[in-house]
Order: C-alpha cells, then structure tokens, then sequence
C-alpha cells in the first residue's frame, strides 16, 4: 500500500509518499513522475518521515525522477529519511547523490538562490 | 461491381474492387495483394463468369475456403466469406454495399426515466404448445413453429459462437446473428463490464450507414434493470423523442453473473418487437454469455502463457552470462551458489580471467525483477568483462560501468555492484563497491569474521559523475572471503525474522574452505525453515588454501 501526495510550495514540489514503495506500488508513481518532469517542475523535495518500506523498484522510481529532472537543471533532496528506507539509502550510499535533510523546510530551504 | 471487404486479417477493413479477372496472393503483382507469409504467392483467381462471379484456388499451400468449406473452385454468392490462412474475405456486391452495417464506437448512457418500459423477462421461455388442443389448429402450428425457429437459432448461435476465441470478433459474429435473426433490427450494441465493473461498448452496429452525430443512446433505466435485476427489457420509446424504435434489451450472462448487455433496435417507423422476439434475444444473451466467458479465460491464459515465456526467455539469457565453472589458481579455491527467485531476479556473478594471474570477481543485482532486469544484467555483464580487461583497477572499472549505466540505462534502473581484483601470487585482494553489501572476511590466524566496509560507493546508474574508490588487503593462509546478495541476509524465518549479516558471519566461522558454502546454505535453509523465498540467492566464496590444507 502506498499514499502519496503532491504539494506546490512556491517553486518547489513536495511528494509525501506514505507506506510501501516498492515493486507492486512503484508504478503507481509513474505518471506523477512524468507530470513533473512534462510541466518542468524540476524542484522536487521527497518527503518519506511516513515511508515504511522501500526495495529496489522503489528506489529506481526516486532515481529516475532525479535523474530526468537534472538533465532539466533541477534536483530532487530527500527529507525525514527513517527505518529501513534509511538503512536502504545508507547501503547504496544514496547521500551521494541526494542531498538529505531533517525537515521539508530546510530542504526547501536549499533549493532558494 | 463487386467487392472484396477484409474483415479479418492483415488488411483488415480495406476493400479490393474486383476486376473481371484477377488473383490474390503475396505476390506486390497480385490485383489482390495481402502481403502475408502464410498466404501464397498467387493463391486464388477471381473471375466473372456468365453464371457469375467464381472463386478458384491456385494449387496454394494453405488451401482456399468459401464459407468455411475447402474448394477447389466455387460460385459467389452476396456475403460469402473467403477464408485463406488468417483473412477473412466478405465478397459483396456495389447494391448490397449501400445496406452495409457500419462499424462505429459511441454509446451513450442517459439517466433518467425511460417512459416505454413494457416487458420484462428473466429466463428465455419457450412458446408452450397448447396439446390439449386440437393440433390442426392454427394457432398450436404457429407455436410449433415459433418453437422450432427458436430452438434452431439457439443452436445456430451457440455453434457459431462456441468457438471464437477472440472476444471482440465474437460480438461482432453475435451481432452478426441479431442482425439476420432479428430482420427489423435497425441498430444492435453489445456493452461489457470491465475490470472496474463498468460498463463499456465492445461491438456496436448500425445497419443503415448512416452518420450517427451522437452515437447511440440507451437509457439508465433500461442498463439498470437488465444489469442489476439480470432481466431482459422491451421497451416501445427510446430516451429521446426523435428516437422512437423498440428497443429490447438482454442480459450478456454466464455461470449466474451479468457480464455485460446486448441491445438492439428498431428504426422509428419499423414494425416493433414482441414478447417472443425478447425470449429469444434472452436466449441468445445466454449462449453469447458463456461464449465470452470461455473467450476470456482464452485470452487470460494466453497473456499469462505469454509471461511465461518472457520469464523463461530472461531465465536463459540470465543464465548464459552466468560462468559454468569456478576459475582454478594455484593456492586458492573458489565456490559459488546461485538459486535463481521464480520471478527472475537481478542477480548476478562471474569470475574473470585477467593477464598476470589475476582473476576479476564480480557479483551484483540489478534493480526490479523479470525481462528488463535480465536484459540489463546481462549487458551489465558483458561490460564489466570488457572494462575488467581495458582498465585493470576496480575503482575505474566500476567508473566506466556507471557511465555506461548512466548513459543508456532506462531511468529507473540502477545496479549494485562489488569488483574485487584477486592477485594469486601477490595475494592481494582489491576491491571497490558501488552500494553492493560488503565482503565478509574470514581471517585464519585470529578465527574472526568481519564485513570490509571500506570503498563503498554510490549505487551504478544513479549519478554520472559518482566517484568510486578502492582497498585492498592481503590474504593470509587459510583465509576465507563470502560475498553474497541481500537474498541471503533478507532470506526470512516463519516468524518473518531476516536471516541477517549476524548468522551469515556465524555460519562462516569455522567452516572448511571447501564446504563453506554448503554449510552456510545450510545454515540459510534452516533458518527459513521451508517458507518461500522471494529474492535470489546467490554466494561467492574464495579462500586461500596453499601451505597447509584449511581446517
């Protein structure tokens, strides 16, 4: 099961994701995806504090927004990374590619000039 | 003028004007040119004769068929359907063309009352002969007959129908069969819950052709009672006034469920439809019904066989990349396991020989699961051998497979990855890790196990400019390194409890070189204690075995 919600702050999007994000509930993520990078909302802040499980067809969902929405120019910056999605990000040494923040506010914080 | 219409196969829709004398076949010179391999290449001659237009096959391959019936040679008559291979010909005439049913897709559900609800039913009812009554009369033969009619285009349509496998061609035989049963029909659509129970058109026809502005509407009413209720409705007026035909209505219906609608009309000024004309569309509701539902299951088990076949198909390109053997070195053993999930996971491994007596070993996961994840692991695969020779250095091999993950990867696809660079005469082990889990090492002189954290880096596919670094260590006599795949460590108890680094470390501790992996396969097995396993499983193990024999 996974719940996710979109909200413009400013410039900036905030994705609430809440649940599993795996393999069966991934692709339900898809089309939000595409909408993001199709109307260029390039400034995308992950809020995952209710995010309880993630795998590899999760984690390949946040990448390729990330990756698409760089070749815009943007970035995606994760907030309130908890359990095992954290644990997941820590083995792949995803803060190497994702800046990590405590809040949604310092994250978005980041994103101002 | 005669016709041609395609109403199955490649050309499908397309008419062929027929010329007093021409051939159809493959050949681009044919008249009538289906550009299909199972065609011949002039396979049939079509000619106007004086007794009329006549059909010959030309010796083809895959015989011609008028009507079903294999011919050598065979008079056409109006609506005649040619069969060769997969097409389906419909011969016509320029007069008969004009009454052609039209295919068109609008349907429209009005809520509201519907005014002319006149008749219902539930179960197709046969005319009952009255027997205590004198059988010369009139009125008794007309219900033996009516009965019989009946009877006979049940049986019709149920043969006709049994066999179609194809659930839009066989509504389009349906219609077909309202059509020529039901003779003041003017419309006819068949509608069918989808997987979301709504309603939705699947064949709609009209038998005037003419242009339908706002397609066909039915009323709320009407759907409702036949959908919830499973009763057949005759109604006298349609939900608009200028539409004002009868309409009869049937439940589409299998194994006691409504699976969907068929409803036909008459034009406005046609003569109207009575109570027996609606048990036998009642009838033909239900042979049409359990006609679909075989249709369907047809069709679910031929998308669930063609899964399987995908599955098997990315089982070996997964296994071709696998290496068959562990390399031989003086002084060293290796040993790998591989348990391939059902699904086809991403796993992988492969050992490489390299110049010097070195040898590159390799294991990784590739992110998601089935075709797509194969099919990376494999290209994956076939890179890291090719930069594992250009490059030498783990660090830069890793680098190179990451630009190259990044470059032409689907975007959601990401691998971890573990390179590890044995030199058998220096024994120095050097490594480097993209996200993959770490080595586990097994030291002889002290007994302890530890996992090498050390150079671990980003994930492969992620970020194009990631830096990679590398460690290395010397192995000592006795020494031992496991690498796994997280299908070890998250291999789950009954009591949903991982398997965890911890045992793995444990299980490792004292085995013997040569049956390491079997006993920490062991250990695995006994920790799952039979539940199913949802990830590849997949262990490398090498251990250094010169001097004295490992204990």
């Amino acid at each position: 099961m996974l719940e996710f919600n979109r909200l413009s702050l400013d410039d900036v999007e905030v994705l609430t994701l809440k649940g599993n994000l795996d393999a069966l509930t991934a692709p339900e993520l898809r089309p939000t995806i595409d909408e993001l990078v199709a109307h260029r909302k390039i400034k995308v802040v992950f809020d995952l504090r209710d995010l309880t499980l993630i795998d590899s067809s999760g984690v390949g969902a946040i990448v390729s927004l990330f990756k698409r929405v760089r070749m815009l120019g943007g970035d995606v910056k994760i907030a309130c990374l908890a359990n095992q999605p954290k644990e997941i990000f820590r083995l792949l040494r995803l803060d190497r590619a994702f800046d990590l923040f405590e809040t949604v506010e310092e994250a978005r914080g980041r994103f101002k000039k | 003028m005669a016709k041609l219409i395609t109403v199955r196969g490649p050309t499908r829709g397309r008419e062929f004007k027929l010329v007093e004398d021409c051939v159809l076949g493959r050949s681009p010179a044919c008249q009538v040119y289906i550009g299909d391999l199972t065609i011949s290449r002039e396979h049939a001659r079509l000619r106007s004769t004086p007794e009329g237009w006549t059909v010959e096959d030309l010796g083809s391959g895959n015989g011609t068929f008028v009507n079903d019936l294999r011919i050598t040679r065979s008079l056409l008559r109006r609506g005649d359907e040619i069969r060769i291979s997969n097409c389906v010909l419909r011969f016509m005439t320029e007069q008969e063309e004009e009454q052609k049913p039209r295919w068109v897709n609008m349907v429209t559900v009005l809520a509201g009352h519907e005014p002319g609800l006149v008749h219902t039913v539930t179960q197709a009812q046969l005319p009952m002969p009255r027997l205590h009554e004198d059988p010369s009369q009139a009125s008794l033969r007309d219900d033996l007959a009516r009965s019989h009619r009946m009877l006979e285009t049940l049986y019709a349509v149920s043969n006709a129908v049994a066999s179609i496998l194809e659930p839009k061609q066989l509504f389009e035989h349906i219609l077909d069969y309202l059509f020529s049963t039901f003779p003041d029909a003017d419309r006819g659509f068949v509608m069918v819950k989808d997987e979301h129970e709504q309603l939705v058109p699947a064949a709609i026809r009209l038998r005037r052709g003419e242009a339908q502005a706002g397609g066909l509407v039915v009323s709320q009413t009407v759907v409702g009672e036949v959908l919830e209720q499973g009763r057949s409705v005759l109604s006298s007026a349609g939900p608009r006034a200028d539409r004002a035909g009868t309409k009869m209505c049937a439940p589409l219906a299998a194994q006691g469920k409504t699976l969907g609608i068929l409803l036909i009309e008459t034009r406005p000024e046609g003569r109207p439809f009575g109570p027996d004309e609606l048990d036998l569309l009642t009838g033909i509701g239900a042979q049409a019904g359990v006609a679909f539902l075989n249709a369907r299951m047809h069709q679910q088990l031929l998308r669930q066989q063609r899964l399987e076949q995908d599955m098997q198909f990315a089982r070996q390109i997964q296994q071709s990349f696998l290496p068959a053997e562990p390399p031989v070195a003086a002084g060293f053993h290796f040993d790998r396991r591989y348990h391939p999930f059902y699904d086809v996971g991403g796993d992988f491994y492969d050992f490489i020989p390299l110049p010097d007596q070195h040898v590159g070993i390799l294991i990784g996961d590739v992110s998601g699961k089935g075709v797509s994840a194969a099919l990376l692991m494999a290209r994956l695969t076939s890179d890291m051998r090719y930069f594992a020779l250009s490059e030498g250095s783990p660090a830069r091999v890793l680098q190179r497979a990451n630009l190259s993950l990044c470059a032409s990867s689907r975007d959601n696809m990401f691998a971890t990855v573990l390179y590890l660079v044995l030199d058998v005469q220096r024994r120095v082990l050097t490594f480097s890790n993209a996200g993959h889990l770490p080595p586990l090492l097994r030291r002889a002189s002290t007994g302890s196990v530890a996992a090498i954290d050390e150079a671990t880096n980003l994930a492969l596919g992620v970020l194009p400019e990631a830096v990679f670094d590398e460690f290395s260590l010397e192995l000592g006599t006795g020494d031992s390194v496991v690498l796994c795949t997280d299908g070890v460590v998250e291999a789950k108890s009954p009591t949903e409890e991982e398997y965890g680094f911890g045992r793995l470390q444990q299980a490792m501790a004292t085995a013997p070189a040569e049956t390491l992996l079997d006993l920490v396969l062991k250990d695995v097995q006994r920790h799952t204690a039979g539940s199913p396993q949802y990830d590849d499983i997949t262990l490398v193990a090498f251990s250094r075995v010169d001097g004295h024999p490992a204990t």
